[in-house]
């Protein structure tokens, strides 16, 4: 068979999404070594894609997204509002007309100066830090998403985890541009890059630029602009404007000051592992702030009686006949497995469609800069294709329960889906039924900026690991909000039985992933 | 051709709250936006999902949109932003590239993100068309099946009594027609 014949058969399968694994290997490696074949795939795959756009003669498109968008009203009305006045704004009247008016003029001027700028974009998230200050933003939370620009480190340490794959660890005084999920400018300081999952990560310098070649490796930028790159593991490769590149291999420093050619120095960087480890998590919130063990007296119970646990403001409860409306729980117990899911009881899901509601002591407020975590283990009985169950774990607020929601299911094509509002982001990703799960959500929330939220779920032979992934089952696009949800609501639909445990909410990884 | 003094009335109306100059100016933009997403979007992606974000996010923040510049520009940015948020929530998934995409095609399409291309595109799709005209009319319905009623294989294959192998090869074969079609005519209208 020629490599034309082969990339025929390849291509045709991975247009019909018939393609498995190896087969998607030999492809990709039949294009890398092919740049034309690479760009005429691209070409038949945009030609693909308009043939679906072709065959679409209807008004289906622009009826959707009218619909959609007067359905998103809501927000719209209360995205204004929010920039127009100021929340805390307890002016008279008339003074706040004025300055709702001032508002606007400058958004408008502002706006105009700035047309076509989009907003910078969440490139990477705060792992730990140990002792950190950052300028402008004082103490950083873990797990707090970084966005692209400027960012300095006045002291301590901390890692960054890069959304390419990337960790970088930082000793203050450092000062950093985010340009991207794949390359950081180092302005001046000294950054340690571990990137063994982000091929082609870049470190650029005054000097140059140092490229991962699957590596770690350690780059100082003094205040003058000398630049050294010490390689402690695998090659990088060292790119300047003009002039070639040139690699430097694992156990090569090399000092780049007068000359663009640069000196070799003694190797001085320590090992990735032993700075990570250097790096102690900030105190706070080792423990979980809300806690659910279901640790109950086997059997069936009232959900007032069920008021254990840590961290809620009440017992569990059904829905009011107002949260409800015409779709009434069919039953109103809770029934208590005695062999959990982790330990102590667990709460069984009965084959009905079941709503079980807790108040939480403190919202999750979307409106403040925050991290939150929320774990729990969930098992699922295997049952017939057409009677999958269904599962959802929202958070929604009290004063308007339908309107608002932020929220994690399994819906019975098995694809993890992420909730927010009316928008729901689908997993690629399936997950077969009759195993014990370990999910792992995280609410990345922001005062003034995009908030984003992310799904990991975790099968049974998977660890958790002591810091969160460079990848997720699912994730967000990036959103703004500022609502309160102050309910946790967990609903069982479908045919099969579902079990839920230990629920636990943390303002950091380890609180929610530590096994106890 | 988009009749700007027409645009603005449809922009003020939106800014006013009107649906119908909303729906207006979907109309006037859907199809290159469309033809662009769907060109760029990276393989996972649900272009019609982030076209549909796009608009709504235009409606949402038309209030920042300044009477009499560009609006094209100026949607095409959003348009761009709403992509490099798709490719960012796809890549972050798990196993992304070893279900999806191989690296070297995303990133050739990662490369062809320019809105300036855009009109290129509307005239590609229109080409398409008058291509797939062209087509006998078996080849017309297969495609029809194939993309208008996303009919899987199987269904395909019963229904025209081809193998699924021959079909697939069929389909390969008809999909090169239309390239090179599109690219005979692109040559003669450059020409």
């Amino acid at each position: 068979m020629t490599p034309d014949e082969r990339f025929e058969d390849l291509w045709t399968d991975f247009l019909e999404g018939e393609l498995g694994a190896e087969g998607l290997d030999e492809l990709q490696r039949l294009l890398a070594s092919d740049p034309a074949l690479a760009r005429r795939a691209a070409d038949l795959y945009g030609e693909h894609r308009l043939l679906g756009l072709a065959h679409q003669s209807d008004d289906r498109f622009v009826r959707e997204t009218v619909d959609r968008a007067l359905r998103d009203r809501e927000g719209f009305v209360e995205s204004v509002v929010r920039r127009a006045a100021p929340p805390a704004s307890r002016f008279p009247r008339v003074l706040g007309y004025v300055a709702v008016a001032a508002a606007a003029f400058l958004l408008s001027l502002g706006l105009q100066l700035l047309p076509s700028t989009p907003p910078a974009g969440p490139v990477a998230t705060l792992l730990r830090a140990d002792g950190a200050r950052w300028d402008r933003h004082g103490v950083l939370p873990e797990g707090r998403r970084l966005l692209q620009g400027r960012l300095r480190l006045l002291e301590g340490s901390a890692a960054l985890l890069f959304d390419s794959g990337a960790v970088m660890l930082l000793t203050g005084p450092t000062d950093l541009d985010l340009e991207s999920r794949g390359r950081a400018l180092l302005r001046s300081g000294k950054v340690t890059v571990e990137a063994s999952e982000a091929y082609g990560f870049t470190v650029g310098t005054p000097k140059g630029d140092a490229v991962d070649l699957g590596t770690e490796f350690a780059v100082a930028v003094e205040a003058g602009g000398a630049t050294e790159v010490h390689v402690l593991q695998g090659e990088v490769a060292w790119e300047r404007p003009s002039g070639k590149a040139r690699v430097i291999q694992t156990g090569q420093a090399v000092r780049f000051e007068s000359t663009p050619e640069g000196r070799g120095v003694p190797l001085t960087g320590k090992g990735f592992k032993e700075l990570l480890q250097s790096i102690r998590p900030e105190p706070r919130g080792k423990a979980p702030a809300v806690y659910e063990g279901f640790d109950y007296p086997a059997g069936t119970i009232e959900p007032a009686q069920a008021s254990g646990g840590l961290g809620f403001k009440g017992p569990w409860r059904v829905r009011t006949a107002e949260e409800a409306g015409r779709d009434p729980d069919p039953s109103t117990a809770m029934v208590i497995q005695p062999d959990g899911l982790s330990r102590g009881g667990s709460l069984q899901f009965p084959a009905a469609r079941t709503f079980r509601i807790r108040p939480l002591a403190e919202p999750l407020d979307l409106g403040r800069d925050d991290v939150t975590y929320v774990s729990f283990f969930l098992r699922q009985e295997s049952v017939a294709p057409n009677e999958e169950s269904f599962f959802r774990l929202t958070f929604r607020p009290s004063d308007n329960f339908a309107g608002h929601v932020v929220g994690f299911g399994m819906p019975p094509q098995r694809r993890p889906t992420i909730y927010r509002n009316r928008d729901n982001f689908n997993s690629s990703v399936t997950f077969e039924s009759g195993v014990v799960q370990f999910w792992v959500c995280k609410i990345a929330s922001r005062r003034h900026g995009p908030d984003e939220v992310f799904l990991r779920i975790f099968r049974p032979d998977e660890p958790a690991g002591d810091h969160e992934p460079a990848t997720w089952t699912n994730q967000t696009t990036p959103f703004e909000s500022d609502v309160k949800l102050d309910l946790l609501v967990i609903t069982g639909t479908g045919q099969g039985r579902q079990w839920f445990d230990e629920l636990r909410i943390g303002k950091t990884w380890e609180s929610v992933t530590r096994k106890e | 051709m988009i009749d700007r003094a027409r645009l603005e009335s449809d922009l003020r109306r939106v800014r006013d709250g009107d649906p119908a100059g909303f729906e207006a100016v979907v109309r006037a933009f859907e199809w290159p936006i469309r033809t662009w997403i769907v060109a760029h979007c990276p393989p996972g992606g649900d272009a019609d999902d982030v076209a549909q974000r796009t608009f709504i996010e235009a409606f949402k923040r038309i209030a920042e949109y300044a009477a009499g510049t560009d609006f094209r520009a100026w949607l095409f940015t959003i348009a761009r932003y709403q992509l490099m948020a798709e490719s960012t929530r796809l890549r972050r998934t798990a196993d992304y590239h070893r279900r999806y995409a191989p690296h070297a095609l995303a990133e050739e399409l990662e490369r062809r993100g320019d809105a300036a291309e855009a009109a290129g595109l509307s005239e590609q799709l229109d080409q398409l068309r008058t291509c797939l005209g062209g087509l006998n009319p078996q080849a017309r319905e297969i495609l029809g099946q194939r993309y208008r009623e996303g009919m899987p294989l199987e269904e395909i294959s019963r229904r025209t009594g081809r193998s699924i192998g021959a079909l697939k090869k069929y389909l390969f074969t008809l999909r090169s027609k239309l390239h090179e079609c599109i690219a005979r005519k692109t040559a003669t209208e450059t020409t």
